[in-house]
């Protein structure tokens, strides 16, 4: 048996500079060039009966169709072994190297290796005890050439062309494979050798200089992270009207469902916005974007990584019934330090990161953002004597320190909310004197969170992210209303991690809310007066406060039983949910009503299935029971004690992913989500003294999901996605009061109907790709289809001659009619400036470049006669500039 | 870039998809304009009365010059209760508005049909017996209903009525035992770039120009009235009259406006000889309400 090696050993440059000088190239080798078709050389006779071994140094020219043009033997060996290896070399079928321009001849070094084994004893040779694949993390390709050593010992090999190994006689126990490969970060990885097993392992490297700046947007992300679908930063920044922000990129994911221009809601899977949860670290927040809608309430330059996960998540997350998006934050800063700052249309922001003590131990990230279209706004509106305020802010502070088995952070962020409007005095907003005066609208959230994870042994590492948080908001309009709330929130996240045995990890933790809250809400105007403009005036207030408790825990096992490799994955797991409310609310001081309590069981189960060792196709599913408490204005009782519930779902999916090649993939996912009990307004509400809402709601969401996309391999990137989904409810109301609600034919025989929710949309499509150009130019550009939602629609009306306005006639059902289609295509052209010590990024954005109209809303005339559309996104000309001073 | 050449054309071309297939909020009639037969106030008189006592009613229908044909209005009225939800009224069919039997349109809660039959009500007796003496002082409401039929109901008996067409409306009339009933309030004068005119004065106006229409509400339309607060206080209080103005021509700036604000700008058509008229309303939020009619010609 005579075992060959070879190696590419030194970066490739380009074929006209074939001595490999320092001068500077305009397009750096992107891609290295690589062995397609392997050829085995002919060992040399008389080397081969004088047991020679040898290594051979070719310097080889390639042509960009992948030929071998030139051969030069730079590091002979004699004995024949040069001449073998020349032309094993020369026959061998390889791929070119590719700048961003695309294939380029190039020069390179390589090894070619002539290494005589010792005769095969008697017996047969150990098999492997340990495989695998090493790809790259980001694009999910398989890396040849990578040198992969058992820590501590001789035993090495190198990855073939399609990344795998094989290692035999690894002892049995913990063990740390060591990583090597020119162009990627060095890396260990640990691996469990079971005595008499194969251990297969799959083993992720990061390219240089990737991960400083990365920001991977997974897309349904298994509970184990075996499989990463991700959307890297530059992809992020670079699609038009994503204003560079990675959280925008969510909504171009399957499953998301399209909002109003201008709102910060998220709606996934058909669901109402407030049933999709949205996370920092593992803790909730009450929204993602600034109220525009525009921006998410965190520093592109702090996010490392954005979960994804529309629906089958696995028990860590709870208390909502719809999708879950987690935003972890950076805990690796540069040990020379970066500061960036960025403005457009929109806002301006400054970020630095890196450790102040000189690149030791303290890792330090700062970061402040502030709008200004309040600055802009008054030389439009000038002459109006209106006055239109919107105002948003954010802030991010995170110490993470350098250790060497410990975790440890301590973040605190927040973010603010503003919109003011003015109406000069001699314009009326609407007949009554106390809706006089400004509107205003602000919300306020501040955060500090600690997280500590420690490896008590191998086996087991604990992880506890305590949090405090203070949400407050107010909104009034003149005297016609004022309402304020504050929200204080502790909230305690522990989990442990535990490895007994190879093949199976149990998580275990609790998630608990400790939360008190007060609200006020006054108003001139005493309820009565809505529905009688002839009512006497008589100011109301109502204030409450009161406490949640929600102890919730939840354990979860992660089974491999494949040899303990990623090719099967079960992961069942339980949450037990708690509530204990103690409100204390209602006109004049309300009623102190006893506190209750509801609880509630979520078993869910995830699984898994990859066809092959690399996992290029797999299968996958989940089931299980999601819970929902109520949303704190269905909870606060009316001058009595609060008795709503869970609302609760049964979430179903299966689908399949299926990597067609290094560059291109595609998943697939069908969908079925059973909603129960969802708190409806009770319309038999007899008023003050008893609860205005009830359990009575169902609903149902089903659809299919579907993404393909194309890796950024090359100077291409882009991905499609498609939705085909139906989300309807149905409530004990509204069908009974009018048999013509609802479209659907009543399925479940009780007399009820069914209705689309707020933001069904049947059909989402997004398209977004990118293409580098020459000169470090680049263009790239999004197109959007998405059905309208949803609407009421009205035909004349009727005249209140007391209040002076008209009633409309509704026609049909609660959203029963639709919307006209959203159509959006938009363009960006940007170039990226390189100099020693910064760097700079300019573009221009051209977002609804062909002027979709988009209708958001219908509005009506004063009687109902007529309709038009309230059109959403205008042709937005952005105009950016980043730029990042430190080490480039 | 040469791929890129053609869309960037295409977006900075001005090509809008959809941009003319849907109609825009601007496209909207505004409230202020009269474009087609409207109900635009309806007046009790009294506003507020006790059991027993007689109200007439009468409603001001603005209409554009060129709708001349006679209309007919229908009169309903019941006591506001779960019943009147949905409104009150019966089927007329058989019945001989002309030779009215006064039973017979009792039952319907027909109060009027207009020009045969003026508007008046009689509020029952007992309309209060149910009300604590302390409820009789706020009272309750009667509905009062009304429909603006087209010419074409009375010339054609077989003419089916399309509900989508219809100018229809509501009032309330309040029936109690208060202290202080309420009174319609009254215009003392309407003018025109401060020039005070007679509502029987043609005013010229000149093409595209502006002007200041204004209102003045006599004092005593600022009436004092006593309230029973739900704390069973006696609480004094004053009316807040407003005004809501229309027009059949041009454009109003102003369709509401509160005091000490009462005026509107008023722009004249650009076509010399139209002719129009505008339409002060008031009320005082307590169901009492005048309004003002004064027609212009464009010079």
């Amino acid at each position: 048996m005579w075992p060959l090696f070879l190696a590419v050993t030194s970066v490739a440059w380009p074929a006209d500079d074939p001595a490999g000088s320092d001068v500077p190239q305009e397009l750096p080798i992107e891609v290295m060039p690589r062995v397609i078709e392997h050829v085995e050389a002919s060992w040399p006779p008389e080397a081969k009966a004088a047991g020679l071994e040898a290594v051979v140094t070719l310097r080889i020219t390639l042509d960009p169709e992948g030929s071998v043009t030139a051969v030069e033997v730079v590091g002979p060996a004699g004995n024949g072994f040069d001449e073998a290896a020349t032309d094993a070399v020369r026959r061998m079928t390889w791929a070119p190297a590719r700048t961003a321009a695309g294939p380029v001849a190039v020069v390179f070094d390589f090894q070619y290796g002539f290494v005589l084994t010792p005769e095969p004893p008697t017996d047969a040779p150990a098999p492997p005890n340990v495989e695998g694949t090493v790809l790259e993390i980001l694009t999910g390709r398989p890396v040849g050439g990578v040198r992969v050593q058992v820590a501590g010992s001789d035993l090495a090999t190198t990855t073939d062309a399609e990344g795998r190994f094989t290692l035999r006689e690894v002892p049995t126990g913990a063990q740390v494979l060591h990583l090597s490969h020119p162009g990627h970060e060095v890396d260990d990885k640990a691996v469990t050798v079971a005595a008499g097993e194969v251990s297969s392992v799959k083993l992720w490297l990061t390219p240089d200089g990737c991960c400083d700046e990365e920001v991977l947007v997974t897309w349904q992300r298994p509970p184990d992270e075996v499989t990463r679908r991700t959307i890297s930063i530059d992809e992020v920044k670079r699609i038009p009207g994503t204003f560079g922000d990675p959280l925008k990129i969510i909504q171009t994911l399957p499953g998301a469902a399209r909002t109003p221009f201008g709102t910060a809601l998220l709606v996934i899977r058909g669901a109402d916005p407030e049933d999709s949860g949205v996370y920092i670290d593992g803790i909730r927040v009450p929204i993602i974007y600034h109220l525009t809608g525009t921006t998410s309430v965190l520093s592109p330059e702090l996010i490392e990584a954005v979960d994804y996960l529309p629906g089958g998540y696995g028990v860590q997350y709870g208390r909502t019934m719809g999708g879950t998006i987690d935003v972890r934050t950076r805990t690796k800063f540069d040990v020379d330090g970066q500061l960036s700052w960025g403005t457009d249309i929109l806002d301006s922001q400054v970020f630095w990161q890196g450790r102040p003590d000189k690149g030791k131990r303290q890792g330090l990230a700062v970061g402040v953002r502030r709008s200004y279209i309040d600055v802009f706004i008054p030389y439009f509106t000038a002459d109006t004597g209106f006055t239109i305020k919107p105002v948003y802010w954010d802030y991010q502070a995170k110490w993470s320190p350098v250790l060497k088995k410990d975790d440890l952070s301590v973040f605190f962020y927040g973010f603010v909310d503003s919109l003011t409007v003015g109406t000069p005095a001699d314009v009326a907003q609407g007949a009554d004197q106390d809706t006089q005066g400004d509107l205003g609208v602000r919300y306020d959230t501040n955060r500090i969170v600690a997280r500590w994870a420690h490896p008590v042994s191998p086996k087991l590492t604990l992880e506890v992210v305590p949090s405090f948080g203070i949400d407050s908001s107010s909104s009034g309009l003149g005297n016609a209303f004022g309402l304020s709330n504050a929200n204080y929130l502790g909230q305690f996240r522990a989990q442990s991690y535990w490895t007994p045995v190879k093949g199976f990890e149990l998580v275990t933790g609790t998630d608990t809310l400790l939360a008190a809250w007060t609200f006020e809400f006054k108003s001139a105007i005493n309820f009565e007066a809505f529905d009688d403009p002839l009512a006497e005036r008589e100011p109301v207030g109502f204030d409450g406060k009161g406490t949640l408790f929600a102890p919730d825990l939840y354990t979860r096992a992660n089974l491999r039983p494949l040899a303990g490799t990623d090719r099967l994955l079960l992961s069942p797991g339980v949450r037990l949910n708690t509530v204990v409310l103690d409100t204390n609310g209602g006109v004049e001081g309300g009623v102190d009503a006893p506190a209750y309590s509801i609880v509630s069981l979520d078993p869910r189960v995830l699984g898994r299935y990859a066809f092959t060792d690399r996992g290029w196709f797999a299968i996958k599913g989940s089931t299980g029971i999601y819970h929902q408490p109520p949303q704190p204005q269905e909870i606060i009782g009316v001058g009595t004690q609060a008795s709503v519930g869970y609302e609760r779902s049964w979430s179903t999916s299966v689908g399949w992913d299926h990597r067609l090649s290094d560059a291109i993939f595609y998943d697939v996912d069908v969908f079925y989500r059973r909603m129960n009990s969802l708190v409806v307004f009770d319309e038999n509400w007899t008023g003050f003294g008893s609860n205005p809402f009830v359990n009575g709601g169902d609903g149902r969401a089903y659809g299919v999901e579907f993404m393909a996309r194309h890796d950024p391999v090359g100077p291409f990137f882009g991905w499609i996605s498609y939705t085909l989904s139906r989300a309807t409810r149905r409530d004990p109301f509204t069908c009974a009061d009018n048999p013509s609600d609802g479209v659907e034919s009543d399925l479940f025989g009780d007399g009820r109907c069914w209705y689309p929710f707020d933001f069904d949309q049947r059909h989402i499509f997004s398209a977004q790709a990118g293409y580098d150009l020459p000169y470090d130019f680049g263009i790239s550009a999004q197109v959007q289809a998405v059905s309208g939602n949803p609407t009421d629609n009205f035909d004349n009306g009727i005249y209140d001659v007391d209040s002076d306005f008209y009633s409309g006639f509704q026609v049909g059902g609660y959203n029963d009619e639709r919307l006209p289609m959203f159509f959006q295509t938009s363009l960006r052209f940007d170039r990226d400036w390189e100099f020693r010590k910064w760097g700079l990024v300019t573009y221009v954005d051209l977002i609804n470049a062909v002027r979709g109209v988009n209708p958001e809303f219908t509005i009506y005339n004063y009687d109902y006669t007529e309709y038009a559309y309230v059109r959403g996104l205008p042709f937005i000309p952005n105009v950016g500039i980043e730029a990042k001073f430190g080490k480039r | 870039m040469i791929r890129g050449t053609p869309a960037l054309a295409l977006a900075l071309g001005g090509c809008v998809i959809g941009g003319d297939r849907f109609p825009r909020p601007r496209d909207l009639t505004d409230v202020w304009q009269v474009d087609k037969t409207r109900i635009l106030a309806v007046r009790a008189d009294p506003p507020e009365v006790r059991p027993g006592e007689v109200v007439r009613f009468s409603a001001l229908i603005g209409r554009p010059p060129a709708e001349t044909d006679p209309l007919s209005v229908v009169w309903f009225a019941c006591p506001l209760d779960e019943s009147a939800a949905a409104g009150c009224g019966g089927d007329l069919t058989g019945v001989d508005l002309e030779n009215p039997d006064p039973e017979v349109l009792a039952e319907l809660g027909l109060i009027g049909f207009e020009p045969l039959l003026p508007p008046v009500y009689t509020p029952p007796l007992t309309l209060l017996d149910a009300l604590s003496p302390a409820e009789r002082l706020e009272g309750t409401y009667v509905l009062v209903q009304t429909t603006v039929l087209p010419p074409e109901v009375l010339e054609d008996p077989e003419f089916e009525l399309d509900p989508a067409e219809l100018e229809a409306s509501f009032k309330r009339l309040v029936v109690s035992e208060a202290t202080t009933p309420n009174h319609n309030p009254a215009f003392a004068a309407f003018g025109v770039d401060g020039i005070a005119v007679s509502a029987e004065t043609l005013v010229h106006v000149d093409p595209l120009q502006a002007y200041e229409l204004q209102v003045v509400i006599t004092p005593e339309s600022f009436e004092q009235y006593e309230f029973l607060t739900s704390d069973g206080v006696v609480d004094t209080r004053e009316e807040e009259p407003y005004v809501a103005w229309f027009t059949t021509g041009g454009e109003l700036g102003e369709s509401v406006t509160l005091p000490p604000y009462l005026d509107s700008t008023f722009v004249a058509p650009e076509r010399s000889g139209t002719t129009g008229s505008w339409y002060a309303v008031a009320r005082d939020r307590r169901g009492g309400m005048t309004w003002w009619v004064q027609r212009w010609v464009v010079d």
